[in-house]
């Protein structure tokens, strides 16, 4: 069960991204909902842990992989409705 | 013995109708490989100079269809990483010279990035039922044609497998050469040895530039199994993939297995089905083992170690839930004993043996070793050792020396200790830290970096940092350059700008301050 709403989740995975896009020297492309993160090699898999780590940490919030089909969550606006489920 | 395609065209007359691949949602039987590979192999015409052809294909039907029928047309195959940047491939594809690559449609965009880099006309051989509008322009002075129908009879098999490609302390991706001879003794001793049959189905997680995958394919394929090939959306969270696959063979770098647990798909029983899971690559955390077990607990767990060098594995450590949690060291679990075919000593450095419970280097020799680098001497008699007496004492003509530092216990069991170098394991993905620094330094215009790897956890560097001594600079074109010339794992993914290096007691750079110094800052100290 989510504790925070979608906005709360979608800026903090903004956030995240536009920091390991700046680190990597990358142009930060918007992130808008249909940005496929994952396809962009944005993250590789040690960082989307610490993505899910941080939010559930930090917003109380999971990913409950197992259930769910890659394609799912593997755009900004597809991983945060996942998680504000 | 039997050569790695003699094994797959065996299990094929055996039973042409059964899958032997399923890719995506598709099932491919061996007899319908079996002639997508022909296909390819009368595609690629005989003669040239080169006993050598490519592959440049990504868990596609032009990746499986392309190894095997190279095999077939009677040359060796290189693996070419089509997520490799441009200019690496390019190195690769000079250094093997190349004259015929087999490729796919998926790599088109690749394609057109690489082939305007090379100037010696290549033959592009596009396993497709068309090909593709985007590319039948504008490819000269190269030659791309479409798999063709007519299907090769078997070329006398080449001297070597495959060459695989690996990182180079020079700055200069090492190719390590295997013949037939020795990828056969592996696979024959990984199928009689641990029971694979034809009932089983077995996961396909490394890239085809990374040896292990040669396990993957051809241990499957001999023992007549179905390779059910993780599609790449699904390498984040493979258990349900290989739940609703039925994979029964399990084989990964301990990392995936880590990120699984982390991740919280490797739930209790989540992985009932697997008989044994097999885990090589780099340090497998006792810890790892454990969740492991839990979530598949009608599985052996084997963890195999073995350079390249030495053809995929040459030890192996069968997990026992009784003995096991004592014999770890340091927590991680035991390379276990060199194969009973093969040779290993724990070396002093003039070659001589140490007692057991003494560290030393470990030296390798027997059928499934390498004889040396690709046109690479220097390096050879650097590493394949013919000349040292002592060595020589004992009826073996050449002994390979890997740099890992290891020690035998008294049981006769070998333990990982780390490495003598400055060779880093980056998610399983062996890399030269002096490589990487070699880019760096060019992309940074700087003469003093360097790069560690970090963080690390349980012996695992998750990433590399780079450190440039200079007071600022241009981060976006640095590790733009970075990127055009490393695979992605190895590009930093961050940079510090220092005043200078830290140097330790002999002068050199203390890699071991800078690691300090990212922990101070992250809070470790």
């Amino acid at each position: 069960m989510s504790t925070a709403d979608a906005e709360t989740i979608r800026r903090r995975v903004q956030t995240f991204l536009s920091h390991k896009l700046a680190a990597q020297g990358l142009v930060v492309p918007p992130l808008t909902d249909s940005f496929a993160y994952l396809e962009a090699g944005v993250l590789d898999s040690i960082d989307f842990v610490n993505l899910l780590t941080e939010l559930r940490r930090d917003l109380g919030v999971t990913l409950e992989l197992e259930d769910l089909d890659p394609t799912e969550y593997a755009t900004i606006g597809g991983l945060v409705a996942c998680l504000a489920r | 013995m039997t050569t790695l395609l003699e094994g797959f065209l065996r299990s094929a007359r055996r039973h042409p109708e059964r899958p032997a691949l399923t890719l995506a949602a598709a099932s491919i039987s061996y007899a319908e490989l079996e002639r997508w590979a022909l296909r390819v192999a009368g595609s690629l015409e005989p003669g040239g100079s080169s006993a050598l052809a490519g592959v440049l294909g990504y868990r596609s039907l032009a990746a499986y269809a392309g190894v095997l029928g190279v095999l077939a047309s009677g040359r060796g195959f290189v693996p070419l990483n089509p997520r490799f940047p441009a200019r690496r491939l390019r190195e690769l594809i000079e250094a093997a010279r190349l004259e015929h690559i087999v490729v796919g449609p998926e790599n088109i965009a690749m394609l057109r990035e690489l082939l305007p880099l090379i100037e010696r006309p290549l033959t592009l051989v596009m396993v497709a039922e068309a090909l593709p509008a985007a590319l039948e322009a504008g490819v000269a002075p190269h030659r791309l044609v479409l798999v063709g129908e007519r299907t090769a009879t078997l070329a006398p098999s080449s001297e070597l497998a495959y060459v695989m490609f690996t990182s180079g302390s020079t700055g200069k991706p090492k190719g390590v050469p295997i013949p037939q001879a020795n990828a056969e003794a592996y696979v024959d001793h990984l199928v009689s040895c641990f029971e694979l049959t034809a009932t089983d189905v077995f996961s396909q997680t490394f890239d085809l530039s990374f040896d292990l995958s040669v396990h993957d394919l051809f241990v499957c394929w001999r023992a007549g199994g179905r390779l059910a090939v993780v599609p790449e959306a699904s390498l984040l969270s493979p258990a349900k993939w290989a739940r609703t696959n039925g994979v029964t063979v399990w084989f990964s770098v301990p990392s995936m297995a880590m990120v699984m647990a982390d991740l919280g798909t490797l739930k209790p029983h989540s992985l009932a089905d697997l008989r044994i899971s097999f885990f090589c690559g780099e340090a497998l955390p006792a810890s790892v083992v454990e969740r492991w077990r839990a979530a598949a607990p009608g599985s052996a767990i084997v963890n195999l170690y073995g350079p390249t060098e030495a053809t995929i594995a040459i030890a192996s450590y069968v997990w026992d839930p009784a003995t096991s949690p004592a014999q770890c060291r340091n927590g991680v679990v035991p390379l276990g004993a060199i194969f009973p075919t093969q040779r290993g000593r724990v070396a002093d450095e003039t070659g001589r043996a140490v007692a057991k419970e003494h560290e030393g280097e470990l030296w390798l020799a027997g059928s499934q070793v390498a004889t040396g680098y690709l046109d690479a001497p220097e390096r050879t008699r650097e590493r394949f050792v013919t000349e040292t007496a002592v060595a020589l004492q004992d009826g073996v003509s050449q002994w390979y020396r890997t740099g890992d530092r290891v020690v035998e216990d008294a049981d006769g069991v070998l333990h990982y200790l780390g490495r003598f170098d400055e060779q880093i394991k980056i998610r399983g993905h062996r890399f030269e830290l002096l490589e990487i620094e070699h880019v760096l330094r060019r992309a940074a215009g700087a003469a003093s970096v360097a790069c560690v790897g970090w963080p690390s956890r349980e012996g695992h560097a998750e990433g590399v940092v780079g450190f440039v001594a200079a007071p600022g600079g241009d981060v976006a074109a640095i590790l733009a350059q970075c990127r055009a010339e490393l695979p992605d794992y190895a590009v930093p993914k961050r940079l510090v700008f220092i005043g200078e290096l830290p140097l330790n007691a002999n002068g050199k750079v203390s890699r071991a301050e800078l690691i300090a110094r990212l922990n101070r800052e992250n809070g470790d100290a």
